[in-house]
């Protein structure tokens, strides 16, 4: 366990070892065009929850009496430019969401972004490090709490076990920005290492594994369009990624791997009051020779959330958001035959009502109250036991955030 | 220690698309947001920025910190009043045509993922037009009746 646990420490200090390698050359690379003018800013966040649950625990022992506190962030970030066409960004960040995230400091973006294209209308570049992925809405600012449509973001389409997989990859993006008389388009595309560990192993081998994923790489495409007025947003990910597997002994696996296609299509609407917003997820996963079967399953995921303005400083919404792991399965009841494990793993509904208050520019206090049928999103490491979760449940989960 | 439930009883799967239904309902019946009342505003940019002109396009870019390069390939800088401002608020709406909000969660965005920047926020209109004189690329917005000195007003096509 331990061994383990040193293991992976190690195992994620040569990824950021990496990172920064790729960074020191490019620095130095471009020392010798660096003008007068070096610009730089830092910055950062932090927030605190607490979560209570009637049944099943979600960021530590919820369900517990007290409820949990274990939901914090701790963000600070900044960039240096040192040249007009090249800046570096970067995010430290240390997050605590129940046993899925410890609150151990982590890289969370490390970038060196050059700018090729500077033009009114027209930008573009690229990217190079450890990148956020740019999927849906959201992804790329997580962790950051005024940034989330909710106190938690949907957990539908950004639910923790597939954070590993969704969160970064470390390697190279470019980006294209152009607006006409249409409006306002914007392509990212990306190409990296990701970042597997036990919940990707959890969600996608069904089981944590004494093996481990190979050197799993991501292709991604994002378009995103936002019509002349800018009441509309709109946007479409795709992405391909390649996960190959190395069983250790005592795994019950062949080497092989997993092969998942993410489509995302988001959309929202602005009004000075009301803004609307929706997104769908779809995750293609097909194992290839690891001796799962059956071998292929879809993963369908989407959310309809509704906010309204009361003033400046209060706001409210109301979500639905719904997912089933199998597309074929959407009650459970083939996964509980083949399994004997409780139906309603493979599925979730989710319905919550939040309340927003912020009383200046920097403080942001959420209250949100969850009614839940189905545990599909809900984390092994914190519900060791399937067979004890409770299909239907109810949580309130409390945040204060602040920015600096 | 057994807790009671929030709400008692699940809807079904009729109910969840009702309740949608009504979601885009009410979103369609909301009205256009009204033209904000006062004195006119206009944008204005440091003299050291070639004249240009900027349509409202051209302006969201810009205050969307998308646009950052003049196009004599000097760096434009950003100044903004507070969120609340009753200026800001104005300027926001009839000369951008956004929502505060909007341009907070674009700027966010951008900051937040390290692709880009929010503008430079500043305390008053005071400080507003001493920045602008001041800083190189600066752009910037104040009451079109202050008929500020020191700074270029920038023509809207």
């Amino acid at each position: 366990m331990a061994g383990g646990l040193v293991a992976q420490r190690l195992r994620r200090g040569c990824n950021n070892f990496t990172v920064m390698g790729l960074l020191q050359l490019l620095l130095l690379s471009l020392s010798n065009t660096a003008q007068a003018e070096i610009r730089w800013d830092v910055g950062g966040f932090l927030s605190q929850g607490w979560v209570t649950s009637d049944h099943n625990s979600f960021y530590g022992d919820s369900s517990g009496s007290g409820g949990s506190f274990d939901f914090r962030e701790l963000g600070v970030n900044g960039f240096v430019q040192l040249d007009p066409r090249l800046k570096i960004s970067g995010q430290l960040l240390s997050r605590r969401a129940g046993e899925i995230s410890d609150g151990d400091p982590q890289v969370d973006y490390l970038f060196a972004d050059i700018f090729l294209v500077q033009q009114m209308q027209r930008q573009a570049g690229l990217r190079l490090g450890r990148i956020k992925n740019a999927l849906g809405f959201f992804n790329e600012t997580r962790d950051m709490a005024f940034t989330r449509p909710g106190l938690i973001l949907p957990q539908s389409i950004y639910f923790d076990q597939v954070r590993e997989l969704q969160h970064s990859s470390d390697g190279l993006a470019f980006y294209y920005r152009q607006g006409n008389s249409l409006g306002d388009w914007q392509l990212d595309l990306q190409y990296g290492r990701l970042q597997t560990g036990e919940n990707t192993e959890a969600l996608f081998l069904g089981n944590v594994m004494n093996g481990e994923f190979g050197n799993s790489m991501m292709a991604l495409a994002r378009l995103q369009f936002e019509p002349q007025e800018s009441r509309w947003r709109m946007g479409l990910t795709r992405a391909h990624l390649d996960l190959p597997f190395n069983p250790a002994a005592g795994d019950p696996l062949t080497k092989g791997k997993l092969d998942v296609e993410m489509t995302v299509l988001s959309l929202q609407h602005n009004r000075e009051r009301l803004s609307f917003t929706a997104e769908a997820m779809q995750v293609d996963t097909r194992w290839k020779n690891l001796g799962i079967l059956p071998d292929h399953k879809t993963l369908q995921a989407y959310y309809l959330q509704m906010d309204y303005r009361f003033t400046d400083q209060w706001q409210a919404m109301v979500r639905y958001d719904d997912l089933v792991l199998d597309k074929d399965d959407r009650d459970g009841s083939t996964f509980n035959m083949i399994h004997g494990l409780p139906a309603h793993l493979q599925f979730a509904k989710d319905w919550s009502l939040g309340l927003r208050y912020q009383p200046s520019q920097s403080w942001d206090l959420r209250a949100e109250v969850h009614r839940v049928d189905g545990t599909a999103w809900l984390s092994k490491k914190d519900n060791p036991d399937g067979s004890k979760m409770r299909r239907r449940w109810n949580m309130l989960l409390v945040q204060a955030a602040y920015r600096f | 220690m057994p807790r009671p439930h929030l709400i008692s009883r699940p809807m079904g799967q009729l109910g969840t698309w009702l309740c949608c239904l009504l979601l885009c309902c009410v979103a369609s019946l909301t009205v256009a947001a009204e033209k904000p009342a006062g004195p006119s505003i206009a944008v204005y940019t440091n003299t050291d920025v070639p004249p240009v002109k900027l349509s409202s396009d051209l302006l969201r870019s810009i205050f969307g910190m998308r646009s950052t390069v003049w196009p004599n390939g000097q760096r434009i800088q950003v100044f903004v009043l507070p969120d609340k401002h009753p200026l800001h608020r104005r300027f926001s709406k009839s000369v951008l045509g956004l929502f505060p909000y909007q341009l907070r969660q674009v700027w966010d965005r951008a900051v937040f993922s390290g692709t880009g920047e929010a503008p430079v926020q500043v305390a008053d209109e005071l400080e507003m037009l001493q920045r602008l004189q001041t800083t190189a690329g600066a752009i910037g917005y104040l009451p079109l009746e202050s008929d500020p000195e020191g700074v270029s007003l920038v023509q809207q096509p």
